[in-house]
């Protein structure tokens, strides 16, 4: 009995060892495979349909599947894409679009002028680009053009045709929801909820095809767990890590640096006490070291700013406003101290934890505000409930999160502060800003117009209506059989420009 | 114990079962949130909001949508999850194989351990060996599963290389190495357990070699390894059996903190972003599913409990 | 030979509580640094005569953190286990005691809340309500009732029939005076080993909690957080995660050999 024991034992443990001995051997990457697995943060929202994505970081992977009739390139010019060629009528009421011949769908379909004036009502009614407020009609002409009607001008209306909401997708998709069908030089394979996104090369692709076959999008919600991940090569490239988190990588990987192209600021519900009171704000931001916030969270990289534009945004970035607030513990006390709240307040900073640059800026915050006696907790949340309960239901004091432009126009990180806009989640209210940003919009002479802009921010920065910090620094860690890794001036990832380096 | 107490404890079981969802359904109800401006977003207009709560039938009296609910859930249809609008059954579903096969590695690992050193320990009682693994033991059990994963992580997955620390590989596409993977969390769980398994083992063993059974069988010259695992092993095994039992609830709590800690997408992870985006399907699911399997499992240890010793009283 | 070995384990483990609770008390009125202060010089420095235990990656002392987490660590242990016991043993002992259809009725329902593990009541009344330390003890305190109450519902079933409970009673001791006054003292022994196992479960359990970041909310400092966030930092400052990690098995250790003695 004994010894039948014992035989039985041995064979069991071999076999556990056997078992886990085979875990040894890393994955060999043979040339012929062609995948890269990428590490994002957060899964994409439950849709996917293109023109109802609200997520940033959910249209920056959909940039891949979907397209429109422009496309950005990664100088910020904009392409014909779907469509091959426009024209815009004297009084900038009427846009003509010519399709691009053979533009095939992900399912083997030709892209239709009825494709499209689907896809753009589709985006109208979603309400997710403001632009197409502005739109009266949208039709098809006998001749296969699309033709699209604004109620007045708006010179900046081409850029909100790149954007990813105004995708064009198959007017034959009954279900668009959970089918994904676009043009993009890649397409969508399969989804685990919460652990993958599968995406394929689409060899027929009419621009240039991109160059690795698989892609598998690998959902790395735990942000503390980055490290690990990419330096046992689970994950070939992670966009974003912070920089503390590039320094722990071992030589497998090549860091690019960039920008994020974000908005990064503590955002101040102005509908709530005690941000309400312009003084309490402008405390906030008389107390925050933007330096230190930069040197905790990105070793120094990154850049400043004072309002809600960043500098890539060349024509439009005002510096002089990164320093309207310098540093003034005793200014900000003194604010406090006539709004009412001499010996400070209490509040809550909700941060989505999955994002470890807002989360950490959010501790270094905490720290300096102690100083002039106002207390902060923080409260983190989940990517989805950030977006249900801060984002759509404006329900919280305050919260540190990056804001990304989704066109390339000033209007696009600038409209929803505008009293009555739909995406003001921060609950900003100014006649003056109102006024200006009319002016602006109204504008069709570009100096004029980008004058009016940086009137816009300079009215945001002297109102306080967010604590500005940063755009943060974009650190891109890539495993160095892999290249190709291209910036560009939206909140975009470009996979087809990657390939294996042989 | 007879077939009258096990169909009286089976059916007690049901009871218990059907408490239990109870209770959940209950306290989901309870909570403020109304699942039609989850769906709609909270721009939707009251008609649009009115007419999803008739459609989804939120309107009906509390106890019919128990029991609608109770019944669908029975026949496999958990509801659809708010934040992914896919059947909650295929998600669950999906994840399942990879917490069971933890689960069942890590239990595996238990058994190995704990019945060489608990019996080995009992043999030697008092030697270098027996004070040295009784120590080691204290110290094991006071190891949070998620410190030994972490301590795992760096000991054979940096510095010995043994394994990709996050390189977890999906059962569809490589088996073996899939379960080569899941043996570093399933030891980072096993390990407390076992702990405390080897020290319910040894003493149980030695209670029961003092008892006058044991005894007698020594003074008539039974060897000491014969008396050791015919008879009192064998009652000794007892309390350990359904201390396993009870812990194999603990081991799947146990693997929802583990997953994170080792990048498993397994029912951890759906649970806790479920949980934390207020997608309730989700969660009354996987509440009803662990709960139940808890019981059932109790269930059966008390039937064998029964069986292997007849002279346990059947209390209660 | 066992009794001495018994008697070993009490005192180490009475050493290692009374080293941690001297930690923790001194740390509510001095600690090396503050816990909080950032300082962008010394992050993630290593181990030196001035930071023992180094510094994490906010440059803050983690000794300091250290003494400051477990405080609230122990908190919830402690709150947990008053809650418990205190609704365990008034439903026990009435269950125990009185029996009938209310005894039937309530154990059913503590069967049912034993099925659920702790930490999984505790995550979902956490994920449902909102992660605070209270919300915590609440969970936790709900999750331990049921089986302390099974405990002592089992001793007073036990002794509710022996000789001194008649004697009382022939003495003309109401029930309530039998069952708190003579039977209660009794079961004690029991009940101790109990309590300290539940204590070290919601140890065991705040750490979790923190550690998926529905705990205690940083910048607080808590062990379950910061052995969370020195994942990061694995590979250049491991003492981040395993000094943390060190103080919880000790105060765990502490606990489980004093319980083991009384076993």
């Amino acid at each position: 009995m004994k010894r039948k024991l014992f035989k039985l034992f041995s064979v069991v443990v071999l076999a556990t060892l056997t078992i886990a001995l085979t875990a040894c051997s890393g994955d060999k990457e043979t040339a012929s495979s062609s995948s890269i697995t990428i590490g994002i943060p957060q899964d994409m929202e439950d849709s996917l349909d293109p023109t109802k994505a609200v997520a940033a970081g959910t249209k920056e992977i959909y940039f891949n599947i979907y397209e429109g009739l422009l496309k950005p390139d990664e100088n910020g010019n904009l392409n014909p894409a779907i469509a091959s060629e426009y024209s815009v009528s004297d009084d900038g009421l009427t846009y003509t679009f010519t399709l691009r011949d053979g533009v095939k769908f992900h399912d083997g379909s030709t892209v239709t002028a009825e494709d499209v004036v689907y896809s753009l009502n589709k985006c109208a009614d979603a309400g997710m680009v403001s632009a197409f407020s502005n739109v009266t009609d949208i039709s098809a002409t006998d001749d296969g053009k699309v033709v699209i009607t604004l109620g007045t001008p708006d010179v900046d209306f081409n850029t909100a045709l790149a954007s990813v909401n105004a995708s064009i997708i198959p007017a034959s998709n009954t279900d668009p929801d959970h089918k994904g069908i676009g043009t993009g030089p890649y397409k969508y394979v399969s989804r685990s909820p919460q652990e993958n996104f599968i995406l394929e090369s689409f060899d027929d692709y009419w621009g240039e095809k991109a160059k690795i076959k698989h892609i598998t999008l690998a959902i790395v919600a735990n942000t503390d767990t980055i490290v690990m991940n990419l330096n046992s090569g689970a994950i070939d490239m992670l966009a974003r890590v912070t920089s503390a988190q590039a320094d722990q990588l071992n030589d497998n990987y090549e860091i690019y640096e960039g920008t994020m192209n974000l908005v990064q600021a503590l955002y101040l519900n102005n509908a709530v006490e005690p941000f309400n009171d312009v003084r309490v704000r402008q405390a906030l931001c008389y107390a925050v070291d933007k330096d230190k916030i930069l040197d905790f969270v990105s070793d120094g990289h990154g850049s400043k700013i004072g309002s809600s534009m960043f500098p890539s945004f060349g024509k439009y970035y005002v510096e002089d406003l990164n320093n309207y607030y310098t540093r003034d513990l005793d200014k900000a006390k003194e604010l406090l101290k006539e709004a009412g709240y001499e010996n400070g307040f209490t509040f809550t900073i909700t941060v989505p934890s999955n994002y470890t640059q807002h989360v950490d800026t959010a501790q270094v915050i905490v720290e300096q505000l102690k100083e002039i006696g106002v207390n902060a907790e923080i409260s983190l949340i989940e990517w989805d409930s950030w977006l249900s309960d801060v984002y759509s239901g404006r329900n919280f004091q305050s919260t540190v999160i990056g804001v990304d432009a989704s066109t390339l126009c000033a209007n696009a990180l600038l409209a929803r502060f505008e009293s009555t806009a739909h995406n003001n989640f921060t609950n900003f209210s100014s006649a003056d800003y109102d006024e200006a940003f009319a002016k602006a919009n109204a504008e069709t002479d570009d100096a004029k117009r980008t004058q009016y802009y940086k009137d816009c921010e300079a009215i945001l920065t002297k109102e306080a209506a967010n604590v500005y910090i940063q755009d943060i620094a974009e650190l891109v860690a890539l495993n160095k059989k892999y290249a190709g890794y291209t910036f560009y001036p939206l909140y975009v990832q470009d996979f087809s420009k990657l390939y294996i380096v042989e | 114990m007879n077939a009258k107490k096990i169909i009286k404890k089976f059916i007690f079981m049901l009871l218990t079962l059907l408490l239990v969802s109870f209770l959940v359904f209950l306290a989901f109800a309870i909570i403020p949130g109304d699942p039609a401006v989850h769906k709609l977003g909270t721009q939707a207009t009251p008609e649009s909001l009115e007419a999803l709560r008739e459609e989804m039938g939120l309107n009906r009296p509390f106890f019919a949508r128990y029991a609608s609910w109770l019944i669908s859930f029975v026949k496999g249809d958990m509801g659809i999850s708010y934040s992914y609008n896919l059947p909650v059954g295929s998600m669950i579903l999906d994840k399942l194989p990879i917490t069971l096969t933890m689960t069942a590695l890590a239990f595996m690992f238990v058994l190995i351990i704990t019945f060489p050193t608990g019996i080995l320990c009992a043999k030697h009682n008092g030697g270098k060996l027996d004070r040295f693994i009784v120590i080691l033991n204290q110290i094991m059990m006071s190891v949070p599963s998620f410190f030994g994963g972490i301590l795992i992580t760096i000991i054979f997955g940096v510095v010995l290389k043994l394994f990709m620390p996050g390189g977890y590989i999906s059962y569809t596409k490589n088996f073996t190495k899939f379960l080569g993977y899941m043996c570093f969390p399933a030891i980072a769980i096993a390990i407390p357990k076992a702990a405390m398994s080897i020290k319910l083992l040894r003493s149980s063993i030695l209670s029961e070699a003092e008892k006058d059974y044991a005894r007698t069988a020594y003074s008539h010259g039974n060897t000491t390894g014969d008396v050791l695992i015919h008879h009192v092993l064998q009652n000794a095994m007892i309390p350990v059996v359904t201390f396993l039992g009870m812990a194999l609830a603990d081991i799947f709590a146990g693997s929802i903190i583990i997953e994170q800690v080792f990048n498993i997408p397994g029912m951890g992870r759906i649970l806790l972003s479920s949980i934390s985006n207020r997608d309730y399907p989700v969660v009354m699911a996987i509440l009803v599913l662990l709960s139940s399997a808890v019981i059932i499992i109790n269930f059966i240890v008390d039937i064998v409990y029964g069986i292997i010793d007849p002279r346990v009283s059947q209390d209660d | 030979m066992k009794r001495r070995k018994k008697n070993l384990n009490f005192h180490i483990g009475l050493t290692i509580s009374v080293v941690m609770l001297i930690m923790i008390v001194v740390g509510l009125f001095y600690t090396p640094y503050n816990p909080e202060a950032m300082n962008s010089a010394l992050k993630n420095a290593g181990m030196s005569l001035a930071h023992p235990f180094g510094c994490d990656n906010f440059g803050r002392d983690i000794l300091s953190r250290i003494m400051v987490g477990s405080r609230t660590t122990v908190l919830v242990g402690l709150a947990t286990v008053v809650i418990g016991t205190f609704f365990g043993i008034i439903i026990g002992a009435f269950t125990g005691y009185f029996g009938g259809m209310a005894d039937e009725i309530l154990m059913r329902i503590m069967d049912a809340l034993l099925a659920f593990p702790s930490i999984l009541l505790a995550l979902v009344i956490i994920g449902l309500f909102e992660p605070s330390t209270w919300n915590l003890i609440m969970a936790l305190g709900i999750a331990f009732i049921p089986s302390f109450a099974r405990i002592v519902r089992s001793e007073f079933l036990r002794c509710k029939n022996m000789d001194y409970v008649t004697a009382a009673k022939l003495n003309g001791a109401g029930d309530m005076r039998v069952m708190f006054v003579h039977i209660l003292p009794n079961t004690i022994k029991v009940l101790s080993s109990s309590v300290l196992i539940g204590f070290n479960n919601a140890v065991l359990a705040e750490a979790g909690m923190s550690f998926l970041g529905i705990g205690v909310m940083p910048p607080d400092p808590s062990l379950g957080r910061m052995m969370s966030e020195a994942q990061s930092y694995i590979f250049s400052n491991p003492g981040f995660a395993i000094f943390p990690g060190m103080i919880l098995i000790l105060i765990i250790l502490g606990i489980s050999l004093i319980g083991s003695y009384l076993e």
